[in-house]
């Protein structure tokens, strides 16, 4: 499919993308000398823009581009220099620092640059965030997010903003409010090393990592340095005691030096037990109603383009089937109807699975279950205090639906009551240590409730402690949790979802697409995982990993290289190992990156595919920053369809995966941007690809977000952050599932 | 005799290290001893005794003279005729010390003096006979050599397997001896132990279900049939080496007995 083809749907679908036009406005440009990198060019344009009043400045290499106010003059050079004079005495690495200006006659902004210049202005602005829960000082509010697009409207690019509503959890008070009405306060250390907080003023996340004195030695060089973020009074004010703290962002190692009321908690799922609120509930409120959404939504879109009027831009409709019907684009035919292939070559649509392999069977059994007389072994290990044998019982009878023999040969309960969480482990290991002696296919383990939230502590979840001792020994695993099997009403739901994955587990493919793939002859998801520990500094970045599919949307296999990697980049070599030749050459292939392709990855594909004389058709895959899409009904919100696209591009289009129940919210996109550098076709025909990739999911009845051959890559890197890896780096079981 | 594909514990712990162990195996070293073991250079290696192997075949044989003679464990120089019976004077000098202190150990704590021994290995007796078992349509000889059969006092068969150094138990390896009894015992009830003669430990008595043997034999079937596989494969192409038996190369060289004729040895490796 090559053509966009406009929705023939009643209900009209629109977007939460928001092109810009700009009208008479106040711009300017300039360069420093000598030349800055990114990280300084933007640090620089956020304290421009706090310095010059009602102008916005913004760093894209290798300019400053400045933008006032429609009512305002543009500042002069002297004003600019005074401007970077106060920046260079408040701000410690830039002090030593000799910068010279550069004027840029007739600069050419791009519809990029306009794009983020307009963000620069609503990061400027003040929105009104409504709260709605507010629960011993942890409080749920919407707030409004926004970004730059860009988006091809007949056949020209024009700047857009991505404008949408999204909840945050955060703690009311400041930090340091936190701190002093805190029981433990005395043990400062235990306290503070470790915390998750945010800075207030930036709403940025950061870890504390360490307390470098009091505020009695450090205030006047912190009042020298105050900003927005901590007033003057609440410094002077601040008890001489009070700890400053070292805390760093991100993955960045630089620690930066705050007093405690320029930050807040932040609220976890780890954490929300410190703050005496149960994360569950927050987590509820989270969820906004389509009717909330619309609302909320007008009403940030009326404060920002009034906000941005003021500078000259004006912010039009949000892109709509009314106005632009060819850039939506929807499957041919719904996409639970896409025919499935099962054994025996039985064919069935997507929404009809479980009838598939009741009457056909899996579509290939791995060669260690080709004898159908071949019994599956299972062991089950009990965490908790759950009779199970009736459920085992009827997993039994539903593998025996579905063509395979198998056997519970060995129970093995383990009470972990009264026991400390570390006997508790070894305990665990132990038991499935000797489970592991035993010759089992699979270890189907009943864990308890608790287990569900114990992921993010640093003694780790029984979950991932079983699922790293089995993943060595190239053993399957399947957990379920106490809690869904407390009815057994729900038996039958468990073992549809349970069942397949199984299967897929031991190597079996259960079902494949009926139809062979447009585009290419393999597809391959590209990972690269990143090791970071926690608590220390610095990151680590570690292994690279493919998953190889074939036309059918079969899965080939899976191989992991796990060189030590500078950077974020794959390496040639490494790349060279991950994408043989034997398989690959004289072949068209589609590359999913998780992600961006980083630095010359982009350049290092294209020349393996030139030397072994294939097509590499590469598309990067990101999950975050999407605008959402929606369609109206009779003037009111309802969910996506299912596949529902919007091209923003040749190149770029944004896709709605999954099908979000009304009560969790608006399902949330995918983004899909074929690099301009690999082998061209349609994003049209990467959007069918990729929704057809995402129906083959064997471990659960719902389509994931992703396409198969990048879904679990985050779990994956997941796993590897843990220092969990199988012990054979290449493989024909879906040990993720 | 008809020829079938065979296997044993120890050709299964060649296939999948014993757990915990994992960051020791390497499948060459299987490809050395399983199918080049006849090659001039492999052979010479396969036939030096490691000390650890040299101690365990000297101390079995110290237990078996023991109770050859059991009036040997009444007698206050009994350690020595046993150590001279052994020719331990010729042995290494470690060796020597071990195998005594493991005579000592055993002159002062015979566990098997009260015992209604049916079977006691002197450890050099060669190939045992193999099991012939039926696995579906697949029949395979299982070769087991077993160190020690006693009966307990209610009837239950003990196969106890003598072990030297700090190496742990591995389970498995009691397994197969319970799946071997159960041809060479029919319908007797059975467990198996290990007897550490350094440390003079016993482990606890390791039974299975017949499920559980089941599976095991299973997995020995599955096993036989992968090494035949495999040899045959190196046999019609033996540039595949490699291929077959991928190196891996780093932790299992410590104490590889193959790293003067592996090229793959010290080779670095990714982290």
């Amino acid at each position: 499919m090559t053509v966009a083809i406009a929705p023939t749907q009643t209900y009209t679908s629109f977007s939460e993308v928001f092109p810009i036009k700009t009208l008479q406005l106040k711009l300017m440009c300039f360069r420093l000398t000598p030349e800055i990198d990114k990280k300084d060019g933007n640090r620089l344009s956020y304290h421009f823009s706090r310095k010059l009043p009602e102008t916005v400045v913004i760093w894209y290499k290798p300019y400053f581009w400045i933008l006032a106010a429609s009512h305002k003059d543009l500042p002069s050079k002297e004003e600019l220099q005074d401007a970077l004079k106060s920046i260079q005495n408040e701000v410690e690495d830039f002090k030593e620092r000799l910068f010279g200006f550069q004027s840029v006659r007739q600069p050419q902004p791009t519809p990029f640059i306009y794009s983020m210049l307009a963000i620069q202005v609503l990061n400027k602005t003040k929105f009104n965030s409504p709260i709605v829960l507010s629960d011993n000082g942890v409080i749920v509010k919407r707030e409004p997010d926004f970004w730059s697009e860009i988006i091809e409207l007949q056949g020209e690019f024009q700047p857009a903003l991505s404008l949408t509503v999204c909840s945050s959890i955060v703690f009311r008070d400041n930090l340091a409010d936190f701190y002093e009405k805190h029981p433990q306060r005395q043990n400062s250390e235990q306290l503070l090393i470790g915390l998750k907080v945010q800075e207030i003023e930036r709403g940025s996340n950061a870890t504390i990592v360490g307390i470098i004195g009091t505020i009695e030695e450090h205030r006047d060089e912190l009042l020298a340095k105050a900003t927005g973020s901590t007033s003057k009074q609440a410094l002077r004010d601040a008890p001489k005691d009070q700890p400053v703290v070292a805390v760093q962002f991100g993955k960045d190692t630089k620690q930066f030096h705050y007093a405690m009321a320029a930050l807040r908690p932040s609220i976890t799922s780890a954490t929300a037990d410190q703050f005496e609120v149960e994360y569950g509930k927050l987590l509820k409120a989270t969820k906004i109603l389509h009717q909330d959404r619309t609302s909320l939504l007008a009403s940030y879109k009326k404060i920002a383009t009034d906000a941005l009027s003021t500078y000259g831009i004006q912010l039009e409709r949000s892109i709509n089937s009314i106005q632009h019907p060819n850039l939506f684009w929807k499957p041919e035919f719904p996409i639970e109807e896409t025919p499935l292939l099962f054994g025996n070559n039985f064919i069935t649509k997507r929404s009809d699975v479980l009838n598939g392999l009741k009457k056909g069977g899996v579509y290939r059994r791995h060669p260690d279950f080709k004898d159908k007389s071949k019994v599956i072994h299972i062991a089950a290990l009990k965490l908790c205090d759950l009779k199970v044998d009736p459920f085992l019982k009827l997993l039994k009878q539903r593998m025996e639906l579905y063509g395979f023999k198998s056997e519970v040969i060995t129970k093995q309960p383990l009470s972990l009551d009264n026991l400390t969480k570390t006997e508790a482990r070894a305990e665990v290991e132990k038991k499935v240590n000797e489970l592991i002696e035993i010759p089992h296919d699979i270890i189907v383990t009943f864990l308890p409730q608790s287990d569900r939230l114990d992921d993010d502590t640093n003694e780790g979840s029984f979950y991932h402690q079983i699922y790293s001792l089995l993943l060595r020994r190239q053993l399957a695993s399947q957990m379920i949790y106490e809690d869904t099997l407390n009815k057994p009403g729900n038996y039958q739901y468990i073992l549809n979802q349970v069942i397949p994955g199984i299967l897929a587990k031991l190597g079996n493919l259960p079902f494949v697409l009926a139809e062979n793939l447009k585009d290419a002859d393999y597809f391959i998801g590209l990972d690269v995982s990143r090791i970071s520990k926690k608590k220390q500094a610095g990151t680590r970045n570690a292994c690279a990993s493919i998953r190889l599919y074939g036309k059918q949307g079969e899965f080939v296999r899976y191989q992991l290289e796990d060189d030590l990697i500078d950077g974020e980049e794959i390496p040639p070599k490494l790349l060279e190992r991950l994408l043989p030749a034997a398989e690959l050459a004289n072949k068209t292939v589609l590359i999913y990156r998780d992600g961006s392709f980083v630095g010359n990855e982009a350049d290092y594909l294209v020349d393996r595919a030139k030397a072994i004389g294939a097509k590499f058709i590469l598309v990067e895959c990101k999950k975050s920053g999407i605008p959402r899409l929606y369609n109206l009904k009779q003037k009111a919100v309802i969910a996506p369809s299912q596949g529902l696209g919007l091209r923003l591009s040749s190149r770029e289009a944004i896709l709605v995966t999954t099908k979000v129940p009304d009560k969790v919210g608006l399902a949330r996109p995918i983004r899909l941007t074929i690099h301009e550098k690999g082998h061209q076709i349609s994003i049209e025909s990467v959007l069918e690809t990729t929704l057809k990739l995402t129906l083959l999911h064997h471990g659960a009845l719902k389509e994931p977000r992703l396409p198969m051959p990048l879904y679990g890559s985050d779990r994956m890197a997941y796993l590897r952050l843990q220092g969990i890896r199988p012990s054979q780096m290449e493989g024909d079981r879906q040990f993720w599932l | 005799m008809v020829w079938r594909p065979y296997v044993s514990f120890n050709i299964w712990s060649q296939f999948a290290s014993s757990v915990g162990q994992e960051y020791w195996h390497c499948d060459m070293k299987r490809g050395f001893s399983r199918a080049r073991k006849k090659e001039s250079l492999v052979k010479a290696l396969l036939q030096q005794d490691t000390i650890p192997q040299h101690i365990g075949l000297q101390a079995q044989k110290g237990i078996y003279e023991f109770h050859q003679n059991i009036q040997l464990l009444h007698q206050l120089d009994g350690v020595e005729i046993v150590a001279e019976k052994l020719k331990l004077d010729q042995e290494p000098i470690e060796v020597k010390q071990r195998v005594i202190k493991i005579l000592t150990n055993y002159h002062q704590e015979p566990i098997l003096c009260e015992k209604n021994i049916i079977k006691l290995s002197r450890g050099d007796e060669g190939i045992p006979e193999p099991i012939l078992i039926q696995q579906g349509n697949y029949f395979f000889n299982l070769f087991v050599a077993l160190d020690c059969i006693f009966i307990e006092s209610d009837n239950v068969l003990h196969i106890l397997d003598f072990k030297t150094g700090t190496s742990n138990f591995d389970r498995r390896q009691a397994f197969v001896y319970l799946l071997a009894a159960t041809y060479m015992f029919p319908g007797q009830k059975a467990v198996a132990s290990f007897y550490n003669l350094e440390t003079s430990k016993w482990s606890e008595p390791i039974t299975a279900t017949d499920a559980q043997l089941k599976a095991i034999q299973s997995k020995l079937a599955q096993i036989a049939q992968e090494h035949q596989k495999e040899l045959g494969r190196y046999k019609q192409n033996p540039s595949a080496f490699a291929e077959i038996f991928p190196a891996n190369p780093g932790i299992p060289c410590r104490n590889c007995q193959f790293t003067s004729i592996c090229k793959f040895h010290l080779l670095e490796v990714s982290a």
